[in-house]
Protein backbone atom coordinates (compact mmCIF):
# COMPACT_ATOMS: atom_id res chain seq x y z
CA UNK A 1 0.00 0.00 0.00
CA UNK A 2 1.05 3.39 -0.68
CA UNK A 3 -0.62 5.68 1.55
CA UNK A 4 1.32 8.82 2.62
CA UNK A 5 1.78 10.57 5.60
CA UNK A 6 0.59 14.18 6.49
CA UNK A 7 4.41 14.96 6.48
CA UNK A 8 5.64 13.53 3.85
CA UNK A 9 3.56 15.34 1.50
CA UNK A 10 5.93 17.99 1.05
CA UNK A 11 5.56 20.30 -1.63
CA UNK A 12 2.93 18.28 -3.62
CA UNK A 13 -0.60 18.88 -3.82
CA UNK A 14 -3.09 17.95 -0.87
CA UNK A 15 -6.45 16.55 -1.48
CA UNK A 16 -9.26 18.07 -1.40
CA UNK A 17 -11.20 18.46 1.97
CA UNK A 18 -14.15 16.62 2.15
CA UNK A 19 -17.00 16.93 4.91
CA UNK A 20 -17.93 14.09 6.59
CA UNK A 21 -21.34 14.06 4.96
CA UNK A 22 -19.51 13.77 1.60
CA UNK A 23 -17.85 10.34 3.04
CA UNK A 24 -20.78 9.32 4.27
CA UNK A 25 -22.47 9.81 1.23
CA UNK A 26 -19.92 7.77 -0.63
CA UNK A 27 -19.82 4.69 1.69
CA UNK A 28 -23.84 4.88 1.43
CA UNK A 29 -23.54 4.52 -2.15
CA UNK A 30 -20.75 1.87 -2.34
CA UNK A 31 -22.99 -0.06 0.10
CA UNK A 32 -25.81 0.09 -2.17
CA UNK A 33 -25.25 -2.55 -4.33
CA UNK A 34 -26.70 -5.51 -5.56
CA UNK A 35 -24.49 -7.79 -3.80
CA UNK A 36 -25.53 -6.41 -0.41
CA UNK A 37 -28.90 -6.41 -1.32
CA UNK A 38 -31.68 -8.87 -0.22
CA UNK A 39 -28.96 -11.54 0.56
CA UNK A 40 -29.28 -14.78 2.84
CA UNK A 41 -26.49 -14.96 5.89
CA UNK A 42 -25.73 -17.60 8.06
CA UNK A 43 -25.03 -16.92 11.31
CA UNK A 44 -24.64 -17.19 15.39
CA UNK A 45 -27.09 -14.71 17.08
CA UNK A 46 -24.79 -12.79 19.56
CA UNK A 47 -25.62 -10.02 21.70
CA UNK A 48 -29.81 -10.19 21.49
CA UNK A 49 -31.82 -7.46 22.68
CA UNK A 50 -35.41 -6.28 22.78
CA UNK A 51 -35.68 -3.13 22.62
CA UNK A 52 -38.59 -1.59 24.26
CA UNK A 53 -39.54 -0.15 21.25
CA UNK A 54 -40.31 -3.48 19.74
CA UNK A 55 -37.20 -3.66 17.13
CA UNK A 56 -34.80 -6.76 17.56
CA UNK A 57 -31.24 -5.88 17.89
CA UNK A 58 -28.20 -8.68 17.59
CA UNK A 59 -25.38 -9.51 15.88
CA UNK A 60 -24.83 -12.19 13.81
CA UNK A 61 -21.40 -13.74 14.24
CA UNK A 62 -18.67 -16.61 13.12
CA UNK A 63 -15.74 -17.56 14.85
CA UNK A 64 -12.91 -19.18 12.47
CA UNK A 65 -9.89 -19.84 15.04
CA UNK A 66 -9.43 -17.27 17.25
CA UNK A 67 -10.59 -14.96 14.74
CA UNK A 68 -14.57 -13.43 14.87
CA UNK A 69 -16.48 -12.09 12.33
CA UNK A 70 -19.56 -10.09 12.93
CA UNK A 71 -22.41 -7.74 11.44
CA UNK A 72 -24.87 -5.91 13.42
CA UNK A 73 -28.26 -6.71 12.44
CA UNK A 74 -31.93 -5.18 13.21
CA UNK A 75 -35.32 -6.40 12.88
CA UNK A 76 -38.10 -3.54 12.78
CA UNK A 77 -40.87 -4.15 15.30
CA UNK A 78 -43.08 -4.34 11.91
CA UNK A 79 -41.10 -7.35 10.92
CA UNK A 80 -40.74 -8.72 14.29
CA UNK A 81 -43.95 -9.39 14.58
CA UNK A 82 -43.97 -11.85 12.08
CA UNK A 83 -40.76 -13.69 13.27
CA UNK A 84 -43.07 -17.24 14.88
CA UNK A 85 -40.34 -17.75 17.01
CA UNK A 86 -38.18 -15.65 19.81
CA UNK A 87 -34.10 -15.21 18.50
CA UNK A 88 -31.41 -16.20 21.39
CA UNK A 89 -27.87 -16.02 22.06
CA UNK A 90 -26.10 -18.90 20.42
CA UNK A 91 -29.25 -19.73 18.02
CA UNK A 92 -27.36 -20.68 14.24
CA UNK A 93 -29.98 -18.55 12.24
CA UNK A 94 -30.34 -17.28 8.26
CA UNK A 95 -31.29 -14.26 8.45
CA UNK A 96 -32.94 -12.70 4.86
CA UNK A 97 -32.17 -8.71 4.59
CA UNK A 98 -30.16 -5.82 3.23
CA UNK A 99 -27.00 -4.48 4.40
CA UNK A 100 -27.84 -0.19 5.43
CA UNK A 101 -25.65 2.30 5.98
CA UNK A 102 -27.06 3.85 9.15
CA UNK A 103 -25.38 7.42 8.34
CA UNK A 104 -26.51 8.88 11.76
CA UNK A 105 -24.20 6.54 13.83
CA UNK A 106 -22.05 5.88 11.75
CA UNK A 107 -22.38 2.15 11.28
CA UNK A 108 -23.83 -0.25 8.69
CA UNK A 109 -26.33 -2.88 9.54
CA UNK A 110 -27.90 -6.13 8.36
CA UNK A 111 -31.57 -4.70 8.39
CA UNK A 112 -33.13 -8.40 8.47
CA UNK A 113 -36.90 -8.92 6.84
CA UNK A 114 -36.82 -12.75 7.44
CA UNK A 115 -35.54 -15.22 9.63
CA UNK A 116 -35.06 -18.67 10.12
CA UNK A 117 -33.78 -21.02 12.56
CA UNK A 118 -31.26 -22.96 10.77
CA UNK A 119 -29.78 -26.77 11.75
CA UNK A 120 -27.87 -25.98 14.52
CA UNK A 121 -31.15 -24.23 15.74
CA UNK A 122 -32.59 -27.75 16.05
CA UNK A 123 -29.57 -28.81 17.73
CA UNK A 124 -30.16 -25.67 20.45
CA UNK A 125 -33.60 -27.31 20.85
CA UNK A 126 -32.33 -30.99 20.93
CA UNK A 127 -29.92 -29.91 23.80
CA UNK A 128 -32.73 -28.35 25.64
CA UNK A 129 -34.98 -31.40 25.36
CA UNK A 130 -31.91 -33.17 26.57
CA UNK A 131 -30.82 -31.23 29.36
CA UNK A 132 -34.47 -31.53 30.65
CA UNK A 133 -34.78 -35.51 30.65
CA UNK A 134 -31.16 -35.70 32.07
CA UNK A 135 -31.93 -33.00 34.50
CA UNK A 136 -34.94 -35.35 35.76
CA UNK A 137 -32.64 -38.15 36.17
CA UNK A 138 -30.80 -35.73 38.68
CA UNK A 139 -27.55 -35.48 36.88
CA UNK A 140 -27.36 -31.82 37.49
CA UNK A 141 -28.65 -31.26 40.73
CA UNK A 142 -26.03 -29.84 43.66
CA UNK A 143 -26.31 -32.85 46.13
CA UNK A 144 -24.87 -34.84 43.50
CA UNK A 145 -21.44 -33.10 43.32
CA UNK A 146 -18.28 -34.56 45.07
CA UNK A 147 -15.67 -32.56 46.59
CA UNK A 148 -12.34 -33.57 44.98
CA UNK A 149 -9.54 -35.52 46.42
CA UNK A 150 -7.10 -33.21 48.52
CA UNK A 151 -4.32 -34.78 47.20
CA UNK A 152 -5.03 -36.71 44.07
CA UNK A 153 -2.09 -38.84 42.98
CA UNK A 154 -3.44 -39.86 39.47
CA UNK A 155 -5.11 -37.95 37.16
CA UNK A 156 -6.77 -39.06 34.29
CA UNK A 157 -7.22 -36.34 31.42
CA UNK A 158 -9.86 -37.21 28.87
CA UNK A 159 -9.53 -35.00 25.59
CA UNK A 160 -7.57 -34.91 22.05
CA UNK A 161 -4.07 -35.99 22.61
CA UNK A 162 -3.31 -33.72 19.43
CA UNK A 163 -4.96 -30.24 20.76
CA UNK A 164 -3.12 -27.74 23.09
CA UNK A 165 -5.51 -29.10 26.27
CA UNK A 166 -3.05 -31.62 27.62
CA UNK A 167 -0.31 -29.57 27.06
CA UNK A 168 -1.67 -26.91 29.44
CA UNK A 169 -3.19 -29.15 31.70
CA UNK A 170 0.87 -30.76 31.86
CA UNK A 171 2.24 -27.19 32.26
CA UNK A 172 0.04 -26.38 35.32
CA UNK A 173 0.61 -29.64 36.57
CA UNK A 174 4.35 -29.14 37.04
CA UNK A 175 4.30 -26.16 37.96
CA UNK A 176 1.58 -26.50 40.94
CA UNK A 177 2.13 -30.47 42.20
CA UNK A 178 3.61 -32.57 39.71
CA UNK A 179 1.39 -36.13 40.13
CA UNK A 180 1.02 -39.16 37.28
CA UNK A 181 -1.78 -38.21 34.32
CA UNK A 182 -2.85 -40.60 32.36
CA UNK A 183 -4.21 -39.37 28.97
CA UNK A 184 -7.06 -40.84 27.64
CA UNK A 185 -7.05 -40.13 24.26
CA UNK A 186 -10.86 -39.43 22.17
CA UNK A 187 -12.10 -37.51 19.08
CA UNK A 188 -13.35 -34.23 20.79
CA UNK A 189 -15.75 -33.30 17.77
CA UNK A 190 -17.33 -35.02 14.78
CA UNK A 191 -20.36 -37.35 14.12
CA UNK A 192 -18.95 -40.23 16.32
CA UNK A 193 -16.98 -38.22 18.96
CA UNK A 194 -19.67 -38.84 22.07
CA UNK A 195 -19.08 -42.59 21.56
CA UNK A 196 -15.31 -42.00 22.15
CA UNK A 197 -15.78 -39.41 24.99
CA UNK A 198 -18.06 -41.68 27.49
CA UNK A 199 -15.60 -45.01 26.57
CA UNK A 200 -12.31 -42.76 27.07
CA UNK A 201 -14.16 -41.51 30.55
CA UNK A 202 -15.00 -45.20 31.00
CA UNK A 203 -11.70 -46.47 30.69
CA UNK A 204 -9.51 -44.64 32.78
CA UNK A 205 -11.97 -43.91 35.16
CA UNK A 206 -10.48 -46.87 37.23
CA UNK A 207 -7.38 -46.19 37.41
CA UNK A 208 -7.20 -42.55 38.95
CA UNK A 209 -8.65 -40.26 41.67
CA UNK A 210 -9.91 -37.79 39.55
CA UNK A 211 -10.88 -36.92 35.90
CA UNK A 212 -10.53 -33.70 33.84
CA UNK A 213 -12.85 -33.71 30.40
CA UNK A 214 -11.49 -31.08 28.73
CA UNK A 215 -11.87 -29.50 25.33
CA UNK A 216 -10.46 -26.08 23.60
CA UNK A 217 -12.95 -23.09 22.31
CA UNK A 218 -14.98 -23.74 19.01
CA UNK A 219 -18.23 -23.41 17.56
CA UNK A 220 -21.40 -24.66 18.95
CA UNK A 221 -21.58 -26.97 16.71
CA UNK A 222 -17.88 -28.12 17.55
CA UNK A 223 -18.80 -28.65 21.23
CA UNK A 224 -22.04 -30.46 20.55
CA UNK A 225 -20.47 -33.86 21.41
CA UNK A 226 -20.04 -32.44 25.06
CA UNK A 227 -24.18 -32.33 25.41
CA UNK A 228 -25.44 -35.67 24.30
CA UNK A 229 -26.56 -38.16 26.97
CA UNK A 230 -24.17 -40.75 26.20
CA UNK A 231 -21.27 -37.87 27.72
CA UNK A 232 -23.47 -36.39 30.25
CA UNK A 233 -24.31 -40.25 31.57
CA UNK A 234 -20.93 -41.52 31.68
CA UNK A 235 -19.68 -38.21 34.00
CA UNK A 236 -22.70 -38.54 36.10
CA UNK A 237 -22.03 -42.44 36.66
CA UNK A 238 -18.04 -42.01 36.73
CA UNK A 239 -16.48 -43.46 40.07
CA UNK A 240 -14.28 -40.61 40.96
CA UNK A 241 -14.56 -36.93 41.00
CA UNK A 242 -15.02 -35.04 37.34
CA UNK A 243 -13.94 -31.92 36.50
CA UNK A 244 -15.20 -30.33 33.14
CA UNK A 245 -13.33 -27.65 31.19
CA UNK A 246 -14.91 -27.49 27.81
CA UNK A 247 -14.61 -24.62 25.48
CA UNK A 248 -14.45 -21.17 26.87
CA UNK A 249 -16.16 -19.57 30.04
CA UNK A 250 -19.47 -19.15 28.11
CA UNK A 251 -19.72 -22.21 26.60
CA UNK A 252 -21.89 -24.11 28.68
CA UNK A 253 -22.53 -28.01 27.78
CA UNK A 254 -24.73 -30.28 29.75
CA UNK A 255 -20.82 -32.02 29.90
CA UNK A 256 -20.29 -28.89 31.95
CA UNK A 257 -23.36 -29.41 34.33
CA UNK A 258 -23.22 -33.18 35.05
CA UNK A 259 -19.08 -32.54 36.26
CA UNK A 260 -18.65 -32.36 40.32
CA UNK A 261 -16.66 -29.30 39.43
CA UNK A 262 -16.68 -26.55 36.26
CA UNK A 263 -13.69 -24.79 35.23
CA UNK A 264 -13.32 -21.91 32.71
CA UNK A 265 -10.43 -23.41 31.03
CA UNK A 266 -8.20 -26.32 31.10
CA UNK A 267 -5.32 -25.23 32.54
CA UNK A 268 -8.24 -23.56 35.25
CA UNK A 269 -9.32 -27.61 35.50
CA UNK A 270 -5.66 -28.15 36.56
CA UNK A 271 -5.20 -25.79 39.30
CA UNK A 272 -8.45 -27.18 40.38
CA UNK A 273 -7.23 -30.61 40.23
CA UNK A 274 -4.47 -29.94 42.56
CA UNK A 275 -2.61 -27.65 45.42
CA UNK A 276 0.24 -25.53 44.89
CA UNK A 277 3.53 -27.06 46.03
CA UNK A 278 4.78 -23.74 47.23
CA UNK A 279 1.82 -23.27 49.70
CA UNK A 280 2.04 -27.17 50.96
CA UNK A 281 5.73 -26.61 52.33
CA UNK A 282 4.77 -22.91 53.95
CA UNK A 283 2.40 -25.09 55.81
CA UNK A 284 4.69 -27.77 56.93
CA UNK A 285 7.47 -25.20 57.68
CA UNK A 286 4.21 -23.84 59.91
CA UNK A 287 3.67 -26.98 61.08
CA UNK A 288 6.83 -27.62 62.28
CA UNK A 289 7.73 -24.36 63.96
CA UNK A 290 4.30 -24.78 65.97
CA UNK A 291 5.49 -27.89 67.07
CA UNK A 292 9.00 -27.13 68.68
CA UNK A 293 7.49 -23.83 69.98
CA UNK A 294 4.93 -26.04 72.10
CA UNK A 295 7.61 -28.44 72.74
CA UNK A 296 9.93 -25.53 73.66
CA UNK A 297 7.21 -24.26 75.86
CA UNK A 298 6.38 -27.52 77.60
CA UNK A 299 10.16 -28.31 78.11
CA UNK A 300 10.79 -24.52 79.58
CA UNK A 301 7.87 -25.06 82.54
CA UNK A 302 8.99 -28.84 83.03
CA UNK A 303 12.47 -27.11 84.34
CA UNK A 304 11.02 -24.55 86.24
CA UNK A 305 8.73 -27.14 87.97
CA UNK A 306 11.78 -29.04 88.70
CA UNK A 307 13.64 -25.74 90.16
CA UNK A 308 11.41 -25.54 92.18
CA UNK A 309 11.01 -28.76 93.45
CA UNK A 310 14.88 -28.54 93.70
CA UNK A 311 14.51 -25.13 95.92
CA UNK A 312 12.49 -27.15 98.28
CA UNK A 313 14.50 -29.71 99.16
CA UNK A 314 17.49 -27.53 100.31
CA UNK A 315 18.82 -28.66 103.97
CA UNK A 316 18.63 -25.17 105.19
CA UNK A 317 15.05 -24.90 104.18
CA UNK A 318 14.58 -28.46 105.83
CA UNK A 319 16.08 -26.85 108.97
CA UNK A 320 14.00 -23.83 108.85
CA UNK A 321 11.05 -25.94 108.73
CA UNK A 322 12.12 -28.00 111.40
CA UNK A 323 12.62 -24.80 113.97
CA UNK A 324 9.14 -23.97 112.72
CA UNK A 325 6.98 -27.15 113.57
CA UNK A 326 9.20 -27.30 116.70
CA UNK A 327 8.18 -23.65 117.77
CA UNK A 328 4.47 -24.80 117.44
CA UNK A 329 4.28 -27.40 119.21
CA UNK A 330 5.84 -25.59 122.31
CA UNK A 331 2.65 -22.81 121.87
CA UNK A 332 0.31 -25.82 121.50
CA UNK A 333 1.30 -27.39 125.10
CA UNK A 334 1.50 -23.38 126.41
CA UNK A 335 -2.36 -23.11 125.10
CA UNK A 336 -3.20 -26.52 126.11
CA UNK A 337 -2.18 -25.85 130.68
CA UNK A 338 -3.20 -22.34 130.31
CA UNK A 339 -6.34 -23.78 128.66
CA UNK A 340 -6.91 -26.32 131.35
CA UNK A 341 -6.48 -24.26 134.92
CA UNK A 342 -9.04 -21.79 132.96
CA UNK A 343 -11.13 -24.39 132.74
CA UNK A 344 -11.26 -25.99 135.94
CA UNK A 345 -12.44 -23.04 138.38
CA UNK A 346 -14.98 -22.51 135.59
CA UNK A 347 -16.32 -26.26 136.46
CA UNK A 348 -16.17 -25.75 139.86
CA UNK A 349 -18.38 -22.83 139.96
CA UNK A 350 -20.50 -24.36 137.79
CA UNK A 351 -20.80 -27.74 140.04
CA UNK A 352 -22.20 -25.71 142.54
CA UNK A 353 -24.74 -23.83 140.75
CA UNK A 354 -26.01 -27.50 140.04
CA UNK A 355 -25.47 -28.54 143.05
CA UNK A 356 -28.23 -25.52 144.28
CA UNK A 357 -30.92 -26.16 141.60
CA UNK A 358 -30.79 -29.89 142.54
CA UNK A 359 -31.53 -29.23 146.13
CA UNK A 360 -34.29 -27.05 145.07
CA UNK A 361 -35.83 -29.47 143.61
CA UNK A 362 -35.55 -32.42 145.96
CA UNK A 363 -39.05 -33.98 146.41
CA UNK A 364 -38.45 -34.75 149.93
CA UNK A 365 -38.24 -30.90 151.16
CA UNK A 366 -41.03 -30.35 148.27
CA UNK A 367 -43.27 -32.14 150.34
CA UNK A 368 -42.52 -31.51 153.88
CA UNK A 369 -43.24 -27.82 152.97
CA UNK A 370 -46.40 -28.64 150.98
CA UNK A 371 -48.32 -30.88 153.56
CA UNK A 372 -50.02 -28.76 155.74
CA UNK A 373 -51.38 -26.36 152.63
CA UNK A 374 -52.60 -29.55 150.75
CA UNK A 375 -54.56 -30.80 153.62
CA UNK A 376 -56.65 -27.77 153.68
CA UNK A 377 -57.41 -27.64 150.16
CA UNK A 378 -58.74 -31.08 150.26
CA UNK A 379 -61.14 -31.02 153.76
CA UNK A 380 -62.68 -27.82 151.01
CA UNK A 381 -62.88 -30.18 148.18
CA UNK A 382 -64.52 -32.38 150.18
CA UNK A 383 -67.02 -29.85 151.78
CA UNK A 384 -68.32 -28.58 148.27
CA UNK A 385 -68.56 -32.06 147.31
CA UNK A 386 -71.08 -32.79 150.15
CA UNK A 387 -72.91 -29.66 149.51
CA UNK A 388 -73.51 -30.25 145.55
CA UNK A 389 -74.02 -33.98 146.42
CA UNK A 390 -77.14 -33.16 148.70
CA UNK A 391 -78.48 -30.67 146.23
CA UNK A 392 -78.81 -33.56 143.21
CA UNK A 393 -80.12 -36.23 145.71
CA UNK A 394 -83.22 -33.76 146.44
CA UNK A 395 -83.40 -32.86 142.30
CA UNK A 396 -83.53 -36.70 141.65
CA UNK A 397 -85.64 -38.01 144.18
CA UNK A 398 -88.39 -35.27 143.29
CA UNK A 399 -88.17 -36.38 139.71
CA UNK A 400 -88.94 -39.91 140.60
CA UNK A 401 -91.55 -39.04 142.34
CA UNK A 402 -93.22 -37.56 139.12
CA UNK A 403 -92.19 -40.06 136.80
CA UNK A 404 -93.37 -42.76 139.46
CA UNK A 405 -96.99 -41.02 139.49
CA UNK A 406 -97.16 -40.62 135.79
CA UNK A 407 -96.33 -44.54 135.55
CA UNK A 408 -98.77 -45.51 137.87
CA UNK A 409 -101.48 -43.71 135.89
CA UNK A 410 -100.31 -45.74 132.88
CA UNK A 411 -100.40 -49.36 134.51
CA UNK A 412 -102.71 -51.76 133.71
CA UNK A 413 -103.62 -52.38 137.20
CA UNK A 414 -105.20 -48.84 137.20
CA UNK A 415 -107.82 -50.20 135.34
CA UNK A 416 -108.47 -53.45 138.18
CA UNK A 417 -109.60 -50.66 140.58
CA UNK A 418 -113.21 -50.41 138.96
CA UNK A 419 -113.86 -54.04 139.23
CA UNK A 420 -111.76 -55.49 136.15
CA UNK A 421 -109.00 -57.92 136.39
CA UNK A 422 -106.38 -59.70 134.22
CA UNK A 423 -106.54 -63.53 133.39
CA UNK A 424 -103.27 -64.70 133.32
CA UNK A 425 -102.19 -68.53 131.84
CA UNK A 426 -99.16 -69.73 132.23
CA UNK A 427 -98.01 -66.14 133.01
CA UNK A 428 -99.33 -64.61 130.00
CA UNK A 429 -101.84 -62.25 129.45
CA UNK A 430 -105.62 -64.34 127.99
CA UNK A 431 -107.30 -62.44 125.74
CA UNK A 432 -109.80 -64.29 124.07
CA UNK A 433 -112.34 -66.86 125.11
CA UNK A 434 -111.89 -69.06 122.71
CA UNK A 435 -108.14 -70.25 123.60
CA UNK A 436 -109.29 -71.55 126.73
CA UNK A 437 -110.71 -74.98 127.54
CA UNK A 438 -112.33 -76.77 130.54
CA UNK A 439 -110.50 -77.36 133.56
CA UNK A 440 -107.39 -75.12 132.71
CA UNK A 441 -105.67 -73.52 135.49
CA UNK A 442 -105.79 -69.81 135.41
CA UNK A 443 -104.69 -67.14 137.53
CA UNK A 444 -106.31 -64.25 138.15
CA UNK A 445 -104.50 -60.41 138.68
CA UNK A 446 -105.99 -57.74 140.80
CA UNK A 447 -104.63 -54.41 141.67
CA UNK A 448 -103.57 -55.48 145.00
CA UNK A 449 -103.55 -59.33 144.71
CA UNK A 450 -104.34 -62.26 142.77
CA UNK A 451 -106.28 -65.47 142.97
CA UNK A 452 -106.39 -68.52 141.21
CA UNK A 453 -109.42 -70.29 139.32
CA UNK A 454 -110.52 -73.31 136.91
CA UNK A 455 -112.09 -73.11 133.93
CA UNK A 456 -115.45 -74.50 134.01
CA UNK A 457 -116.80 -73.78 130.90
CA UNK A 458 -116.22 -72.31 128.06
CA UNK A 459 -118.81 -69.66 126.07
CA UNK A 460 -117.35 -68.13 123.24
CA UNK A 461 -119.64 -65.17 121.63
CA UNK A 462 -121.53 -66.59 118.66
CA UNK A 463 -121.98 -64.01 116.65
CA UNK A 464 -117.91 -63.37 116.74
CA UNK B 1 4.53 -46.47 51.11
CA UNK B 2 1.82 -44.08 52.52
CA UNK B 3 -0.23 -41.55 50.52
CA UNK B 4 1.04 -37.83 51.32
CA UNK B 5 -2.76 -37.31 52.38
CA UNK B 6 -2.09 -40.09 54.91
CA UNK B 7 1.41 -38.24 55.66
CA UNK B 8 -0.37 -35.18 56.12
CA UNK B 9 -3.64 -36.74 58.01
CA UNK B 10 -1.11 -37.86 60.44
CA UNK B 11 0.99 -34.94 61.13
CA UNK B 12 -1.79 -32.94 61.75
CA UNK B 13 -3.05 -35.18 64.56
CA UNK B 14 0.20 -34.93 66.20
CA UNK B 15 0.11 -31.29 65.97
CA UNK B 16 -3.62 -31.23 67.96
CA UNK B 17 -1.75 -33.73 70.57
CA UNK B 18 1.12 -31.67 70.95
CA UNK B 19 -1.18 -28.64 71.88
CA UNK B 20 -3.38 -30.13 73.62
CA UNK B 21 -2.70 -29.27 77.34
CA UNK B 22 -3.17 -32.98 78.80
CA UNK B 23 0.02 -34.43 76.79
CA UNK B 24 2.47 -35.48 79.31
CA UNK B 25 6.17 -34.31 78.76
CA UNK B 26 7.36 -37.82 77.44
CA UNK B 27 4.47 -38.25 75.09
CA UNK B 28 5.20 -34.88 73.47
CA UNK B 29 8.56 -35.63 72.96
CA UNK B 30 7.99 -39.31 71.54
CA UNK B 31 4.93 -37.11 69.56
CA UNK B 32 7.64 -34.70 68.59
CA UNK B 33 10.17 -37.12 67.26
CA UNK B 34 6.96 -39.01 65.13
CA UNK B 35 5.88 -35.41 63.54
CA UNK B 36 10.13 -34.74 62.80
CA UNK B 37 9.93 -37.71 60.70
CA UNK B 38 6.88 -37.33 58.82
CA UNK B 39 7.61 -33.06 58.16
CA UNK B 40 11.42 -34.79 56.83
CA UNK B 41 8.87 -37.38 54.50
CA UNK B 42 6.28 -35.01 53.88
CA UNK B 43 9.11 -32.63 52.30
CA UNK B 44 11.03 -34.96 50.38
CA UNK B 45 7.71 -36.17 48.82
CA UNK B 46 6.90 -32.98 47.34
CA UNK B 47 10.48 -32.67 46.29
CA UNK B 48 10.78 -35.38 44.53
CA UNK B 49 7.11 -35.36 43.36
CA UNK B 50 7.56 -35.63 39.42
CA UNK B 51 5.57 -35.72 36.64
CA UNK B 52 4.86 -38.84 34.74
CA UNK B 53 2.49 -39.25 31.52
CA UNK B 54 1.51 -42.54 30.39
CA UNK B 55 -1.36 -42.99 27.90
CA UNK B 56 -3.78 -45.29 26.98
CA UNK B 57 -5.10 -46.56 23.77
CA UNK B 58 -7.81 -45.90 22.41
CA UNK B 59 -8.88 -49.68 22.37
Amino acid sequence: MDQQTLDSWGPQEKPAVMRVSEVTAVISRLLDTPDLTNIRVIGEITNFKKHGSGHLYFSLSERQGAKEFVIRCTIWKTAAKYLPWTPEDGMIVEAFGTINHYEGGGQYNLNVTQMWQSGAGEKALLIERWKKELGLKGYFSPERKRPLPDYPTRIGVVTSETGAVIHDIQNVLSCRFPVEIVLSPTAVQGPTAHDEIAAAIKRVAPMVDLVIVGRGGGSFEDLFSFNNPIVVEAIASCPVPVIAAIGHEVDVTLADLAADVRASTPSHAAELAVRDRKTELEQISQIKSRIVRRLLSRMEQADEELNDLRDRFLPVRMERRLAERRQNLVDITDRMSSVSELSLGRLKVQATELRARLEARNPAGILMREIPERRIRVADLDRQLSHGAGSFLARYRAELESLSKILEARSPYAAARDGYCIVLRDGRAVTSAGVLSQGEMVELKFRDGAASAVIEQVKPNEEV
Amino acid sequence: MKKYEELVSDLKEIVKKIEDGETSLDEMITLYEQGSVLIKQCEERLAEAEMKISKLSKE
